[in-house]
């Protein structure tokens, strides 16, 4: 098999297309699955009461968060090793799926944080660390569209991706180090034990999250194609003859 | 407060924002064909 | 002018120490003809320092709470000012384009500026931090803790800095754009290092602080020219 067959633009732009809409019905219906979970079955919370459920939202935005960060990088790598257009616009597309995820978790965060420990913004060292990786999706999307030519952006935020990727783990550690020593423990939910099916909903919306995310990136991905094959000959048959 | 609104916000601002990048999108694969009209027609009138 | 050629050519073999020792000289001397920017970035390092106090009001304690962040953060703030000088202006003439197929490794001439631009904003930043401590009433073995950590932590700042320098090269945005860039990967450093000297005001050892530096600074120091290169040869394609 070709390895490379998909690595055309113009191929990979048909596959896109075909599977994309299959990723986000899978999405919903997890989505749907993980709700009732973790509404109807999963019991009220002994501590938190309702407000609990918060977290079936809070914690896989911020699983997708991170691991999108860690695809955006691989995908950046590939593009640097390879020189291959596709990878670097694959970096690109999921990088503002990325940004809204790594959104959610923080506005989730800071709605559960409200009524647990009575503010929105409490400094613990995980929303820092989320928030200090939001700027680093806004960095890599600002860099790769800050040249008039696009394959130096590609090049440029690979590179920028691989950098912020060795150093989100000393950015985590560095904000975990500083907020123990300015703060005490925070109140953390893993502290009581969580009954299975809380973490059956967690899991479930987190495969929820995952197969919007590759959704999503597809149908962005299929966009950026369009805008950076504007000059072949396949591009231009498309846009006559229809989707 | 009412726990129930936390819950509201953190579920409303969530499919909010889904709802935005999916628009966003669509708006996005619009541009972009357009754009490759632009240039069909642009390479026609030569 | 940028475009000064230090004595002969370059000799046909390329060695570490030499391509090191000729770009190190080189922007030492031009730093030395331009002593106006060096003082512009001590001058922005006072200016915002002393805008604090005006902001938070002139409480002792209050200020002596805040003062080793705020002195940190202005010294974030005034090295990553005169980070776009580091690679632009040889960018704009072509120097750039000579250094890279120069015989030279490209890691050493990285090396050379990198440690050029510290000497002429993080060192002096590092002198002049505790004249400034003194404003914000912090004691004198604090001081010496915060002199030290800047002194760790001012060159890896200049490390990532440049790597961002060198991957906005030609970049539209400027100067906002290097701060969204780098301002994330100078976290830790803030972290570390502001907490070295808060530790030593609240009795306790900087040391750990202090030893995180220092392996951060060594870490940076074998890793970042590389990136440093890889995106300075991105920028000539």
């Amino acid at each position: 098999m070709n390895w490379f067959y998909f690595a055309s633009p113009a191929t990979f732009y048909r596959l896109a297309g075909r599977l994309a809409p299959w990723f986000f019905a899978a999405a919903a219906l997890f989505a749907a699955a993980g709700l009732y979970v973790g509404f109807v079955v999963a019991p009220t919370d002994a501590q938190q009461g309702e407000v609990y459920r918060v977290i079936f939202i809070h914690v896989p935005a911020a699983w997708m968060s991170m691991f999108l960060y860690f695809v955006m990088a691989v995908y950046g790598a590939l593009s640097l090793s390879f020189n291959t257009r596709l990878s670097a616009m694959m970096a690109r597309a999921v990088a503002p799926t990325g940004a809204l995820f790594t959104f959610i978790a923080l506005w989730t965060g800071a709605f559960w944080g409200r009524p647990t420990w009575g503010t929105y913004w409490a400094w613990d060292a995980r929303m820092t660390s989320e928030l200090v990786l939001l700027f680093l999706y806004f960095g890599f999307l600002a860099l790769a569209s800050a040249f008039e030519d696009p394959r130096r952006g590609d090049r440029a935020a690979a590179l920028l991706a691989l950098i912020g990727v060795v150093n989100l783990p000393i950015i985590y550690f560095s904000v975990k180090w500083w907020n123990t020593l300015h703060q005490g423990s925070s109140v953390s939910f893993r502290g009581t034990s969580m009954h299975v099916a809380m973490l059956q909903s967690m899991l479930l919306m987190s495969a929820a999250a995952w197969m919007y995310a590759i959704g999503a990136t597809l149908t962005r991905v299929r966009a950026i194609i369009l805008e950076r094959e504007v000059r072949t000959h396949w591009v231009r048959a498309l846009a006559a003859g229809g989707p | 407060m009412n726990h129930d609104y936390f819950v509201a916000m953190s579920y409303g601002a969530a499919a909010v924002a889904v709802l935005v990048e999916l628009i966003a999108l669509r708006v996005r694969r619009a541009r972009a064909l357009r754009r490759i009209e632009q240039e069909r027609e642009l390479e026609t009138q030569d | 002018m940028s475009a000064v050629v230090l004595g002969p050519a370059p000799a046909a073999t390329g060695s570490f120490s030499r391509g090191f020792a000729w770009a190190f000289s080189r922007d030492m001397l031009l730093a030395i003809r331009h002593p106006g920017e060096t003082f512009l970035v001590l001058a922005f390092f006072v200016l915002v320092a002393s805008l604090f106090p005006l902001g938070v009001g002139a409480d002792p304690q209050l200020l002596s709470r805040i003062g080793c962040g705020v002195i940190w953060v202005c010294a974030l703030l005034a090295a990553f000012l005169s980070l776009p000088g580091l690679f632009a202006g040889d960018y704009a003439d072509g120097t750039l384009e000579q250094m890279a197929v120069s015989p030279h490794p490209m890691p050493s001439w990285v090396v050379g500026k990198i440690l050029a631009h510290w000497m002429i904003s993080g060192l002096p930043l590092t002198v002049l931090s505790p004249f400034l401590g003194l404003q914000f009433g912090l004691s004198a073995d604090t001081l010496g803790t915060l002199a030290v950590a800047l002194a760790l932590g001012t060159p890896i700042l200049s490390l990532l800095g440049g790597a961002c320098a060198a991957l906005s090269l030609g970049a539209r945005g400027g100067g906002m754009l290097l701060a969204l860039l780098a301002l994330p990967l100078f976290v830790p450093v803030l972290v570390f290092g502001a907490g070295a000297a808060e530790a030593q005001a609240a009795g306790t050892s900087a040391a750990p602080h202090l030893s995180l530096l220092g392996a951060g600074l060594i870490l940076a120091a074998m890793g970042v020219p590389f990136a440093i290169c890889a995106a300075v040869r991105i920028a000539l394609d």
